[in-house]
């Protein structure tokens, strides 16, 4: 709202804190307020720690026990970033996706050790997806069950190497924290020896 | 210089994969034990992992990075080109270790969008159409994997790189030869018109496993019979843009038919005119495409247009140079002519500065191209032949003095500065002519200019003004490697 209402609470850019429910506390820049929801968008300090990046919480005060009001803002705030929504239906399509083929790996009973290495995989490797419980990467390597390098077929080249590679290094990976755990256990127990 | 514990003699690397293939898990996982570092102090490594592991890939607790050479960290702010990653490493492409070393080295930490998306494929032998920035690490994204398929066993060309310029050969051979110093003896060769034939056929006597070059001098190569690409697996062409333009294309032609019917062609380019899709249908089976090209112009650059006439022209670059705190600039203008004529004003203004155009002898332009880029000199005039994918990471501003006809030449010019993500300004000096070409290529580029503010905020173009604090940047630095 360009003109401050008598039911408006709160100026875009002022800085304000918030006590939830839960007791956690959030502050943060008011980037925008809907009064009939009540719903708060604050932009806050990042998580990531990246400098030239910050994290939107969406609050909404119906579940706010406490609200004050750091600094007020009076002039009239700056135009608003435009948004590309073609990037955002892009992001909004992948996520899905992303999140729809794990399911599908969870519903057809695939082992974890399988869905661990889907996951490896597709982390470089974007043209991955499942066919029953084998995992096909870019049309051309199927990884059947048990998922180890040995079950990787395909015509022979670049792609079933560097697959077997991907393979090979994540069960490496693996047992390489299976030891770190291992060997910490081991500290742990030495150590409870001690206490006792 | 590298040291006794990162040199690995050439001899020692058959061996060393040979035992690195042959060593069973468990010895791998006991390795692991007996090589944990105690305390921060760096020492010898164990005995047990004094043997350097090759193409078995990087084992967690390997302390092969306690050995890296690493160049000052770079503190400066990047933008999103570089930085909006899925959060790769580049350990996870299953790169040899010496390869890592070598990237490290170059003071590369993680792999940027361009290189996360091409790697991988690359290394899959996947042709690849990718559409990229200049300036978001792109001759990585296509030189790791190159490098990496690269066997020594083998003593024939395996592998070339098409480049538009003779500054861009040198300065992609250059990384290439940083990047690849350990992985025992890959020879790298850059070719281009302008130098002597003659040396380069007695270097194609000796070993060549990479050739780097622009098309007419490896194609007159090819024909000799000196250059035997019959067993090329991989063929890059960066700017393929400009490869593919008039100038270029039958020459392309020409290379490619002498290339093996199963090798792979990799494609980046800034823009994506017809003649790259013709050449994609063509020669090109089946590629991965890597659109990164949201936005067409660079998001660390703030572009600014002066409305001048242009008797007012050296006047306002006067001003320009005094109220600017430019670390390295480079001013472009139209011709050969006109550069000539502005670095003699320029000089008589008392700034210093080079000068850089098509008619000069090559020998000549190497010279100045090196000496600018190594900070001899603080103002660089050129024509537009200067302006593919040069990469100097001091520049921080960019003065078009006479404003490009289309926006390609905009793009490539402008994109001198802002490197790697870096912030950088643009300053175009329009003159009454000029306004439509303006709104034209702010429009084709759906990019924004203003117009010149009396001061400009030093954050958005000066590095030492927008550079994170050294200790809150290791902390962060710190606190990523714990999650």
């Amino acid at each position: 709202m360009a003109a401050p209402g008598p039911g408006e609470y709160f100026s875009v850019g002022s800085h304000v804190s918030c006590l939830t429910c839960l007791g956690q506390r959030l502050q943060g820049e008011v980037v925008a307020f809907d009064y009939p929801s009540k719903m708060l968008t604050l932009k806050c300090a990042p998580s990531s720690g990246k400098p030239n990046l910050s994290d939107v919480m969406l609050v909404n005060l119906a579940y706010v026990s406490e609200v004050d009001i750091i600094t007020d803002r009076a002039e009239t705030p700056p135009p608003l970033a435009s948004l590309n929504f073609n990037k955002l239906v892009n992001r909004a399509r992948a996520e899905k996706e992303d999140k729809l083929s794990l399911a599908y790996a969870v519903s057809a009973g695939v082992s974890v050790e399988g869905q661990q290495l889907f996951q490896t995989i597709h982390k470089t490797i974007k043209e991955c997806k499942w066919q029953e419980k084998n995992i096909i990467v870019m049309d051309d390597v199927v990884i059947s069950p048990p998922y180890q390098v040995d079950n990787c077929k395909g015509k022979e080249g670049s792609a079933l190497s560097h697959v077997r590679k991907i393979v090979e290094k994540h069960f490496r990976d693996v047992e390489s924290q299976i030891s770190v755990q291992h060997s910490q256990q081991a500290q742990h127990t030495q150590d409870s020896a001690l206490s006792s | 210089m590298a040291t006794a514990r990162t040199e690995i003699p050439a001899s020692v690397m058959p061996v060393t994969k040979q035992n690195g293939q042959a060593k069973p898990m468990s010895l791998q996982t006991g390795s692991f034990s007996s090589s944990t570092p105690s305390g921060k102090t760096p020492v010898m490594p164990q005995k047990g992992s004094s043997i350097p592991q090759s193409s078995g890939g990087i084992r967690f607790g390997d302390d092969w990075k306690k050995c890296l050479q690493l160049p000052p960290k770079d503190t400066r702010v990047r933008t999103t080109d570089v930085t909006a990653t899925k959060g790769n490493e580049f350990e996870d492409y299953c790169l040899k270790r010496e390869l890592l070393m070598g990237i490290f080295e170059m003071g590369w930490e993680k792999p940027s969008p361009i290189q996360e998306e091409s790697i991988p494929i690359a290394l899959s032998g996947r042709d690849i159409l990718a559409r990229a920035k200049n300036g978001t690490g792109k001759s990585g994204a296509y030189l790791i994997p190159l490098l990496e398929r690269i066997d020594l066993k083998k003593d024939y060309i395996q592998a070339i790189v098409l480049v538009p310029t003779r500054e861009l050969a040198l300065q992609v051979s250059q990384i290439s030869i940083n990047m690849s110093k350990h992985l025992g003896g890959i020879k790298v060769m850059a070719t281009t018109g302008g130098t002597n034939l003659r040396d380069d056929i007695m270097r194609l006597d000796e070993i060549v496993h990479v050739i780097i070059a622009t098309p007419g001098r490896i194609l007159d190569l090819i024909k000799k019979g000196v250059a035997k690409v019959d067993k090329v697996q991989m063929a890059v062409m960066d700017e393929a843009d400009k490869l593919l333009s008039q100038d270029f294309v039958v020459l392309i032609e020409d290379i490619i038919s002498f290339l093996p019917k199963k090798r792979q062609i990799l494609l980046y380019s800034a823009t994506f005119p017809i003649s790259v899709q013709k050449f994609m249908t063509k020669h090109l089976q089946k590629p991965y495409e890597i659109n990164l090209m949201d936005e067409l112009t660079l998001k660390g650059i703030t572009q600014y247009y002066a409305y001048v006439t242009e008797r007012q022209k050296v006047h306002c670059l006067n001003t320009l140079f005094s109220r600017l705190q430019i670390n390295q600039s480079i001013i472009f203008c139209n011709s050969t002519q006109r550069v000539e004529l502005l670095a003699k004003k320029i000089t008589q203004l008392g700034y210093s500065c080079f000068y850089i155009h098509a008619k000069m002898m090559q020998e000549y332009r190497n010279r100045v191209f090196h000496d600018f880029r190594n900070g001899l000199c603080r103002n660089l005039v050129c024509t537009d032949l200067f302006t593919r994918g040069i990469d100097i990471q001091a520049v921080n501003v960019v003065i078009n003095f006479d404003f490009p006809k289309n926006a390609e030449t905009y793009l490539h010019r402008i994109g001198r500065s802002g490197r790697y993500g870096h912030l950088g300004l643009a300053i175009n000096l329009i003159t009454s002519e000029d306004r439509f070409n303006l709104k034209g290529i702010e429009d084709q580029l759906m990019t924004d200019i203003k117009p010149i503010p009396s001061s400009i905020d030093k954050s958005l173009y000066v590095a030492e003004f927008h550079s994170m604090n050294p200790d809150e940047e290791e902390a962060a630095h710190k606190t990523g490697e714990l999650n």
